[in-house]
């Protein structure tokens, strides 16, 4: 007898079928289809991508839909995960006071302090008196640079200027006696007049020296040990740069301010346990592993992060029809993370790296509604629909067919909001785990760290290598590898790091260099998905001793990350255990092994039936 | 041949024909003024193909084609003997950029966008 039947795995980005050919009870051919989910997983919407899907490997197959038998839809394990930043240090001028600024063409070099004044105030300026020279817009370089040799030739000590416009070279190229010069500053009509005032240029190739060390600051503006202190955050703004402005008002205060990010509240079976966020994430952490089981977690009402975890029980209350205090979060995730963050009070666009948390929470609840999708979708086909095992355990089956893998088998699925493990003893017994933190956390990391606010240019990081443009012709991987081209390359993306998309290549604008980029990409995936996938371990492991594995396999759309494979199979070679990217069916690598494991079951299920 | 330089070093040569063009010349002049490199306006009229071929002798290896509408940049790093960019010259602004870009490849830096 010849029947085809059908394992669909609806997860949050993709569906996935793995349809058979049954002859006698014998699996004699398997192919796949796959599509894009339509609608939130779990709902009737996801019918659409089901038929493309199924279609897909009805297509390969060389059979139409209405000859299938029956198909296995996967039980939706019903976590739903989301993550927030929290930024627990910022910056704040009450004055202003700072031009923490690095425009790429800087006029001049050394240090020059006075008291500021407009170039047109010049005529009413003394000799006694030391001055920076504030160029506005409509001011051109030419007639900057004949003011200032005017003046210097009359007397006036002119010891540097602070321009609008991106002049600096031009302004200095024409000077009788050489000053350094910062421009390119925005808000020129900010900078407080009759101030005194340091400016700092260092030579190409250097960074600033006086102006990045409060002892310089203060040597330079005569500061006491208390005015000293105050000034820190200038000094720690301004590490790196080429070039500087300081300007020292009476009234002018910068302070780096510790902001209440609110405390968590991890109510475990017996105690709940407190732990303030803006103490960092090791504190969270050692908290939450503390806990042998979580039941709920709570925030401080009126904060972010109470907002934040609000937040996920409201939209699981939604997905699932339940009330939100039925809802409960079983588990957070916390990251520490740098930010640049725009200072507040600023003049040209400074930013300061800010401290942050970053924090991920997952909702488990009851079952997703797979039953009235599994009944829409028979009566749209006419098919029978069962729904099949627990998600974790076709993920195992799947994963088992994947060439050199044995049980016991840890199968390890990173999705986008959550990590999902399940252990396969020698038994067959399954034990599932699900962990806040995944794909998207990595994502946020990679964008606040490296200041993009876009969303789906980190991502494109996360997932894809990254190349320098070095000429025309070359291109330069981030391995050190060149490579060379007959056509010339978009002169768009010359002497820029670009992304390298399968459909094209996608320059990322920032000034940071390449080798920035990617510390933050890996940093960012050691930090959410190398600490879950141990977390995961030792969560099902009985005695807590990750060593006892054998085997993990890499499973679903984020095992196809072009790096991840070998940074998890590098941390955990060194606990002896053999892991790396499944590939099941030795055909299809890390995906389909859920809708595998469907029609795996199914067919144990019909030899069982005619046992 | 009349021809203006910013110092006695190896420039980027920026050839004109005079009038408006010389001009807009010595502004993208002042574009690769601002990025720190050397510049020779040159008031010679010249092709395209003409242009190319001095951006491959040694130097620098760019060489600016400035009329009154456009200025085309031209350099040896590219195979063809077409101008790598073409900057229409709406105003001052323009020119500065183009210069700017035009230097920016001796220096490997990312090109400023036009708006």
């Amino acid at each position: 007898m010849i029947q085809y039947a059908a394992g669909v795995d609806i997860g949050n980005a993709t569906t996935e079928t793995a349809l058979g050919r049954i002859e006698d009870g014998k699996l004699v051919r398997c192919v796949s289809g796959i599509a894009a989910t339509t609608g939130i997983k779990g709902t009737k919407e996801n019918i659409q991508g089901i038929k493309l899907s199924l279609k897909d490997a009805a297509d390969k197959m060389g059979v139409d839909l209405k000859d299938l038998h029956i198909i296995r839809i996967n039980e939706a394990t019903p976590v739903i995960g989301d993550f927030a930043m929290e930024t627990i240090t910022e910056t704040v001028i009450t004055e202003s006071t700072l031009i923490g600024h690095n425009p790429d063409t800087p006029g001049g070099v050394g240090l020059g302090t006075g008291r500021t004044i407009m170039i047109g105030q010049l005529d009413e300026a003394v000799k006694e008196e030391k001055y920076i020279v504030v160029v506005p817009e409509e001011v051109d370089f030419e007639d900057a640079a004949r003011i200032i040799n005017d003046r210097s030739k009359n007397g006036i000590r002119i010891e540097g200027a602070i321009l609008k416009n991106d002049d600096g070279v031009l302004v200095n190229n024409r000077l009788d006696r050489k000053i350094p010069i910062v421009d390119e500053v925005e808000m020129i009509g900010r900078v407080p007049l009759g101030m005194l005032c340091a400016v700092e240029v260092a030579p190409p190739g250097g960074c600033i020296d006086l102006l990045s060390n409060p002892y310089g600051i203060a040597t330079v503006f005569g500061l006491d040990a208390d005015e000293t202190k105050q000034v820190v955050p200038i000094a720690k703004a301004l590490i790196g740069n080429r070039s500087a402005v300081v300007i020292k008002t009476p009234s002018g205060e910068i302070r780096e301010r510790r902001i209440p990010a609110g405390d968590i509240f991890i109510h475990g079976g017996q105690k709940t346990y407190r732990a303030s966020v803006d103490r960092g994430a090791g504190e969270i952490m050692a908290v939450v592993d503390k806990v042998h089981e979580i039941r709920d977690v709570t925030g401080t009402t009126g904060t972010n992060v109470g907002g934040m975890l609000e937040k996920v029980r409201l939209e699981m209350a939604g997905l699932t029809g339940q009330d939100s205090r039925e809802v409960s979060i079983r588990d957070i995730m916390a990251v520490d993370t740098i930010v640049p963050k725009e200072v507040q009070g600023n003049l040209a666009n400074e930013f300061a790296m800010e401290k942050a948390v970053g924090i991920a929470a997952m909702v488990k609840t009851r079952r997703l509604h797979m039953e009235r999708l599994a009944a829409a979708l028979s009566e749209e086909l006419s098919i029978p629909i069962e729904l099949g095992g627990v998600e974790g355990s076709m993920a195992v089956r799947g994963a088992l067919t994947t060439p050199g893998t044995d049980k016991p088998l840890l199968v390890l699925d990173i999705g986008a909001g959550s990590t999902d493990a399940c252990l396969m003893d020698e038994n067959g017994n399954t034990k599932p785990v699900h962990l806040a933190g995944a794909g998207n956390m990595v994502t946020m990391l990679i964008s606040a760290e490296l200041g993009l606010d876009d969303f789906r240019l980190a991502e494109d990081i996360k997932k894809y290598p990254l190349a320098k443009v070095e000429s025309l012709y070359h291109i330069r991987h981030e391995d050190g590898s060149v490579e060379f081209f007959e056509e010339a390359i978009d002169s768009k993306l010359f002497a820029r790091t670009v992304i390298l998309k399968p459909e094209g290549w996608k320059a990322v604008k920032t000034k940071k260099p390449l080798e920035k980029i990617r510390q933050v990409r890996r940093e960012a995936k050691e930090k959410v998905l190398i600490q879950n996938i141990l977390r995961a371990l030792k969560k099902v492991s009985i005695t807590g001793n990750i060593s006892e594995f054998e085997h993990v396999v890499l499973v679903g759309g984020s095992s196809l990350d072009f790096e991840l494979g070998n940074m998890v199979t590098d941390v955990l070679s060194y606990y002896g255990i053999v892991s790396g990217k499944a590939n099941v069916r030795k055909t299809e690598g890390p995906r389909n092994a859920v809708a595998t494991g469907l029609l795996l079951s199914y067919l144990e299920d019909l030899n069982h039936g005619n046992d | 041949m009349e021809t203006i330089r910013n110092a006695d070093l190896p420039a980027i040569e920026i050839y004109c024909n005079g009038g408006e063009a010389e001009t807009a010349a010595r502004y993208v002049g002042y574009g690769i003024e601002e990025e720190g490199l050397p510049y020779a306006v040159i008031r010679t009229p010249l092709t395209g193909a003409e242009a190319s071929e001095l951006a491959r002798r040694p130097g620098l290896g760019v060489v600016v084609l400035v009329t009154e509408e456009a200025a085309e940049v031209y350099t040896r790093l590219l195979k063809k003997q077409e101008p790598l960019f073409r900057v229409m010259l709406t105003d001052t602004k323009a020119a500065l950029v183009a210069g700017k870009n035009a230097a920016r490849i001796v220096k490997t830096k990312p090109f400023i966008e036009m708006e």
